[in-house]
């Protein structure tokens, strides 16, 4: 079924986004998919198209328009460089980037009824770009079906209730995940796009009550402390390892939510969900599976998935070995009966030939009560490949020297006593603030 | 501060952080690979002293050279600011 026909099944006065202040029922919604539909119908038809558009709901319009119309269409988020954006483009033979709307997508009455239905019934590939961490982004070709096979529609009395809250870009997987699930449920979605504080600004103004985002977007989020006055239904964290410490500020920050841990990768699709409010996930998945999806340890301590759907090209099917298993590229470790996440294979800083993941020296600091936030990263060193450091953000700032030696010899004293001497950071910079990418993740590779 | 001293300084602090314990008649003549840093403590010695000093003369240097005493090393510093 195609995304439009989902969105007619709800009631037209509900509304279906909030963006910039302003609301949009599903009424208003159709009349533009309608509109977008009637102006690409004859150019676009059974075509491959890449949709690079920077206004969030514009966007979402054109998914839900050119679903089903198109053979393919590309989503690239707007801030891709144009040597990526032109490599993806001609790799997936779109014929036309809409990186901006030439008419009106505010449709008037008149204009929207003279433009005529028509049925389209292409089953639309829905391609994604990875995130490129480890080289030029590639892309995985999903589908409708493939994309929403895990949207769970949330069991509320009055689904009006509802508020997801959207902070991820909508042309990333995790993004993407949130919108359909809130579009298909006919929930209320509030797209709060832009810098930190005015993403702040329009999840309290939505009066948000569901939410998914990184770890390192929560952490940003309790840190800044607005957000506190929501009530949140449903807390949702994906695409980091989530520690202990964040699990455990977000229990006593929002009692009454639930809270889901996502494991999803653009590559695998949606692998499975953690519901425990506890680090990692039970070993006994690892005999059993979860949600459909088989797990097991590679030698090399990586974490082996086999998802029920896996998305379809020669990138997903190059990394897949002869079990149908995919390597995530996560490194775990076992710890009582729960498997841990120590952090990415191909983020581990080399100290002099000893592989150290900076989510785990990052975990131990944040325990620390005068450390509110850190990233820990790797530094060049001729010596010996890499030493570990760590950016600080104090809980009580101060730029006192004599006070700053007393902490910094404090900390590393203490990290002395948790972590092997390799581990411990040999620089501590103090910072005001850990700076997060666009898809809402700490950028470890500054250095080296 | 002499540089000397100002690198005596930052080997004991080092010393202190890579819990290595450096000889007690720790002076000029001392061989390094006796002095009791340990590789990892070497490594973050040269680091912390370019960060200290703004520069690193073992990066800048055309032809490696390995230092044997403590005044060796001291003498690469001078020598290359």
């Amino acid at each position: 079924m195609q995304l439009v026909n989902y969105i007619k099944k709800h009631k037209s006065s509900s509304t279906l986004f909030s963006y910039q202040k302003k609301d949009f029922n599903v009424n208003d919604f159709l009349s533009e998919v309608k509109l977008a539909r009637y102006h690409f119908q004859s150019e676009l038809k059974d075509k491959n198209i890449c949709l690079k558009l920077k206004n969030a709901y514009e966007f979402i319009v054109m998914i839900t328009a050119l679903d089903g119309l198109c053979s393919s269409i590309l989503l690239l988020p707007h801030e891709l460089d144009i040597d990526s954006t032109e490599a993806l483009s001609i790799e997936h033979e779109s014929v036309m980037i809409i990186d901006k709307l030439e008419f009106p997508l505010s449709a008037k009455n008149d204009e929207t009824e003279t433009c005529t239905e028509v049925e389209y019934a292409t089953e639309t590939d829905w391609v994604l770009a990875t995130s490129g961490t480890t080289g030029r982004p590639k892309l995985i070709i999903h589908t409708l079906a493939s994309l929403i096979r895990t949207c769970k529609i949330l069991k509320q009395p009055n689904k009006n209730q509802i508020t997801w809250g959207l902070v991820y870009q909508p042309q990333r997987f995790a993004g993407l995940q949130v919108v359909l699930q809130s579009m298909l449920a006919g929930n209320k979605l509030v797209i709060a796009d832009g810098e930190f504080q005015s993403q702040v600004e329009a999840l309290i103004y939505g009066e948000v009550n569901c939410l998914s985002a990184t770890p390192s977007m929560w952490r940003k989020l309790l840190i800044d402390g607005k957000i506190k006055e929501l009530g949140f239904l449903q807390i949702t964290l994906g695409g980091e390892a989530c520690d202990k410490t964040i699990l455990n500020s977000l229990s006593k920050a929002f009692p009454n939510s639930r809270m889901f841990h996502i494991y999803a990768s653009t590559e695998a699709g949606v692998g499975f969900s953690v519901k425990d409010k506890q680090e990692g996930f039970p070993k006994s998945w690892l005999e059993n599976g979860t949600d459909g999806v088989e797990m097991k340890i590679s030698k090399g301590k990586t974490l082996l998935i086999r998802p029920n759907i896996l998305p379809t090209g020669s990138e997903i099917t190059n990394r897949l070995d002869n079990n149908g298993f995919i390597d995530s590229g996560d490194v775990v470790s076992i710890t009582g009966e729960r498997v841990i996440f120590q952090g990415r294979e191909s983020g581990a800083i080399n100290v002099g030939g000893n592989k150290v993941h900076p989510e785990e020296i990052e975990t131990v600091l944040r325990e620390f009560h005068e450390i509110l936030d850190v990233k820990v990263y790797g530094k060049k060193n001729p010596m010996i490949g890499q030493l570990v450091v760590a950016d600080i953000v104090l809980e009580q700032q101060t730029n006192n020297k004599d006070e700053l030696k007393v902490i910094k010899k404090l900390i590393i004293s203490r990290a002395k006593k948790k972590l092997e001497l390799y581990k411990v950071p040999t620089f501590l910079t103090f910072v005001d603030e850990i700076i997060i990418n666009s898809t809402g993740k700490v950028d470890r590779n500054n250095d080296g | 501060m002499e540089l000397r001293d100002k690198i005596l300084e930052v080997v004991v602090e080092v010393a202190e952080l890579s819990e290595c314990e450096l000889v007690s008649d720790f002076n000029d003549s001392t061989i390094l690979l006796e002095s009791g840093l340990d590789s990892l403590g070497f490594a973050i010695l040269v680091a912390r002293l370019e960060e200290e000093l703004d520069y690193d003369p073992f990066a800048e240097m055309e032809n490696a050279v390995y230092p044997t005493t403590f005044a060796e090393f001291v003498s690469i510093y001078s020598q290359n600011k």
